[in-house]
C-alpha cells in the first residue's frame, strides 16, 4: 500500500509545515491526520503527474487553509490571519527553541502570510519553485517574487529583532 | 552588526525546520489513527438499542390507532343523502335491469328485464343464460324498509336489516356511476358527492316568441353584451325584445332591463343609459368568481349564465373551435376564462347582475349589486 510509503516518508514534513502556520501541536495533528485521510481516500486519483510530495503538500496547504478561513473568517479576508496574536501560545509552548531558531520562528511570523507560505515551502521544505507554485496554485514568476520579496523583508525583521551574526556563535 | 549570509539563513531555517518535526510517539499515533482498522464490535449491546426498541414500539402502536381511527372515521352514514336517488342499471353483462329507487324510509327494487318473459323452458334459460357474463346477481326486486348507506371513500354500503336484510356494496367509478359487488353497473341521474350546486332548469338558453299585452312594452338592443353565439338579444337579427313590467319578484336566470348607474356613465359616457344584464345573485347571497365559474354562497351555479364565456362557449370548446390565428393574445383570453371576482354580499332589496358575454359588457363586477328599483322590466322574449 503506497499510501503507508507515503506517510512514512511524508509525514514529519508535512506536521512541521502545519504545526508552523497554526502555531498549535494539537491542531497541526488533527489537520496532518486529515491531510493524510485525504491522501488515502484519493490515492487512487492521483495521476503521477507531478512529484507525490507536492501532491501531499498541496493537499496539505488547502486543508489548513480551509481550517484558518474557518476559524478567523474576518482575519482571513484581509490576509491579516497572520498577525492573529491574541490568545496564541508563544512560541516556546510549541515547541523547544534555541535562541537563534526562536528569533527566526518570530520573524518569520512578523510576515504576510503569502510570504510566510513561499518561505516554509521553497526555503524550510525545500521546494523547487515549480512544485512550490504547483501547490500554491500561483505562477512560477510571483513564486520567485515573493521569494525574493519575502527574503528582504525577513532579513529586515530579524535585523529588527535585535539578531546579528555573533549570536549565531 | 552584520548581515547575515544566505548560508547562514539556510542553515537557519533547517534548523527550524528540524525544531517543529514530530515527535515519534507523535508520527506513531498518527499512524494507527489512519492504517489500524477498527476492532469490530459484535457485542449485543441491550443499552444502546433499548431507545430504537423503544421509538419503534411507539410508533407502531401510534400507527396502529391512527389507522383504527381513520378506518373508523371514514365511514359515514349517508342515508338522507340518497333519499330520492334513482339508480338505474347501465351494463348489460347480466339478464336483468335493475331500478332501485330510494324513497323516504323504503327501498323499492325493481327489475325490468324483459328477457325472462321470452323464455319457456327451463333448457332455454340455461343456454339463455350462458350469454351473460353476470349469471346470478346479488339484488332481489321487493321492497325494503329501513335501509341504511354508509359511504367509506368511495364506496357505498347499502343495509338492510330484518328477516329479508342483505348488504349489498356499490363503488364508485365516475361522478354518476356506481359498480355493484356483483359487477351490475348503475347511474344516478343526480352527482353523488356535490349537492353544494345550484342549477336552473327554468331559463331557456335562447329567448323565444313572447306574447305582448298591457304590460309588456319593446326594446331595441344592439350591443352583443348577451351573445351566446346567435347573436341573441341583438334587434337586428330576432327584431325587438319584449319586457314586461309585471313581475312581482325577479328571480335567478331573468334578463332584466335595467337604469344603468351612474357612475358608470360619468366614466364611460358611450354606456346605454338603459342596460340589460341578467340576475344572477339575490337579495341576502354571496357572489364570488373562483377561475371563471360563478359560486353563490360557496356553491357552484351549475348553469349557462354561471361561468365565463365567448359567444356561448366555455374555456375548452372555444380554443377548440376558433383557429389559433384568431386568437390575439391566448395568454389574456385564458385569464379571461380564469378571472376572479372576490366574494360580494348582495344586500337586501337589490340583486347581482351579469351579462352573458362577460367581456362584452357592464354589471354588477363594475357597480356592484343593483337596487331592485332600477329595474324597468323583466325581458320575457323577442316580438313577433
Amino acid at each position: 500500500m503506497s499510501s503507508q510509503v507515503w506517510f512514512s516518508d511524508y509525514y514529519d514534513s508535512v506536521f512541521s509545515y502545519i504545526l508552523m502556520l497554526v502555531k498549535d501541536p494539537h491542531t497541526a495533528e488533527d489537520l496532518s491526520q486529515e491531510t493524510f485521510m485525504k491522501v488515502i481516500r484519493n490515492e487512487h486519483t492521483f495521476k503521477g503527474d507531478s512529484h507525490v510530495k507536492t501532491w501531499i503538500f498541496r493537499i496539505a496547504y488547502t486543508t489548513t487553509i480551509s481550517y484558518l478561513r474557518k476559524k478567523h473568517p474576518v482575519l482571513y479576508y484581509f490576509d491579516l490571519h497572520g498577525y492573529t496574536p491574541k490568545n496564541e501560545r508563544s512560541s516556546e509552548e510549541i515547541v523547544l527553541l534555541n535562541s537563534q531558531q526562536q528569533q527566526f520562528y518570530e520573524a518569520l511570523h512578523q510576515l504576510k502570510p503569502s510570504y510566510q507560505q513561499v518561505i516554509l515551502l521553497r526555503k524550510i521544505q525545500g521546494f523547487s519553485t515549480k512544485e512550490a507554485s504547483a501547490i500554491l496554485n500561483w505562477s512560477d514568476g510571483k513564486v520567485k517574487m515573493s521569494l525574493s520579496r519575502a527574503l528582504v523583508a525577513f532579513k529586515k525583521e530579524l535585523e529588527k529583532g535585535g539578531f546579528s551574526n555573533e549570536t549565531l556563535i | 552588526m552584520k548581515r547575515l549570509s544566505d548560508e547562514d539563513m539556510e542553515q537557519g531555517f533547517e534548523n527550524l525546520k528540524n525544531a517543529f518535526q514530530p515527535t515519534p510517539v507523535q508520527k506513531e499515533k498518527a499512524r494507527r489513527l489512519l492504517f489500524q482498522q477498527q476492532p469490530f464490535k459484535r457485542k449485543f449491546h441491550m443499552k444502546s438499542l433499548l431507545p430504537s426498541i423503544v421509538s419503534l414500539i411507539v410508533l407502531f402502536s401510534v400507527g396502529i390507532g391512527l389507522y383504527i381511527n381513520i378506518g373508523e372515521s371514514g365511514t359515514t352514514n349517508v342515508t338522507t343523502s340518497w333519499d330520492g336517488m334513482l339508480l338505474e342499471q347501465t351494463s348489460q353483462t347480466s339478464p336483468t335491469r335493475y331500478v332501485l329507487s330510494f324513497n323516504g324510509t323504503s327501498l323499492t327494487i325493481e327489475d325490468n328485464f324483459l328477457g325472462s318473459s321470452f323464455m319457456s323452458g327451463k333448457v332455454d334459460k340455461e343456454a339463455y343464460l350462458r350469454s351473460y357474463k353476470i349469471k346470478e346477481p346479488l339484488l332481489t326486486p321487493g321492497t325494503y324498509e329501513n335501509y341504511t348507506i354508509e359511504q367509506n371513500g368511495d364506496t357505498f354500503t347499502i343495509k338492510v336489516n330484518g328477516t329479508q336484510g342483505f348488504t349489498y356494496s356499490l363503488e364508485k367509478f365516475g361522478p354518476r356511476r356506481l359498480r355493484g359487488e356483483d359487477g351490475v353497473e348503475f347511474s344516478t341521474r343526480t352527482y353523488l358527492d356535490n349537492p353544494e350546486v345550484i342549477t336552473d332548469d327554468i331559463t331557456p338558453e335562447r329567448l323565444e316568441i313572447a306574447p305582448q299585452n298591457e304590460h309588456t312594452f319593446l326594446i331595441e338592443w344592439g350591443s352583443d353584451s348577451m351573445d351566446r353565439g346567435n347573436h341573441d338579444f341583438e334587434s337586428h337579427e330576432h327584431g325587438h325584445l319584449v319586457a314586461s313590467t309585471d313581475f312581482n319578484e325577479v328571480k335567478r336566470g331573468q334578463a332584466v332591463y335595467y337604469h344603468m348607474p351612474s357612475s358608470v356613465i360619468a366614466k364611460n359616457p358611450a354606456v346605454p343609459e338603459m342596460y340589460i344584464g341578467r340576475v344572477v345573485g339575490l337579495p341576502g347571497e354571496t357572489v364570488e368568481i373562483k377561475g371563471g365559474q360563478v359560486f353563490i354562497d360557496g356553491k357552484m351555479l351549475d348553469t349557462f349564465y354561471g361561468k365565463a364565456t365567448t359567444r356561448g362557449f366555455g374555456e375548452e370548446e372555444y380554443f377548440e373551435v376558433t383557429p389559433s390565428s384568431a386568437i390575439a393574445d391566448e395568454q389574456a383570453t385564458r385569464a379571461y376564462f380564469n378571472m376572479d371576482m372576490p366574494a360580494e354580499n348582495v344586500e337586501v332589496n337589490t340583486v347581482f347582475i351579469l351579462v352573458d358575454q362577460w367581456w362584452r359588457g357592464y354589471d354588477s363586477r363594475e357597480y356592484g349589486p343593483l337596487p331592485i328599483g332600477e329595474i324597468e322590466g323583466v325581458i320575457t322574449g323577442t316580438a313577433e
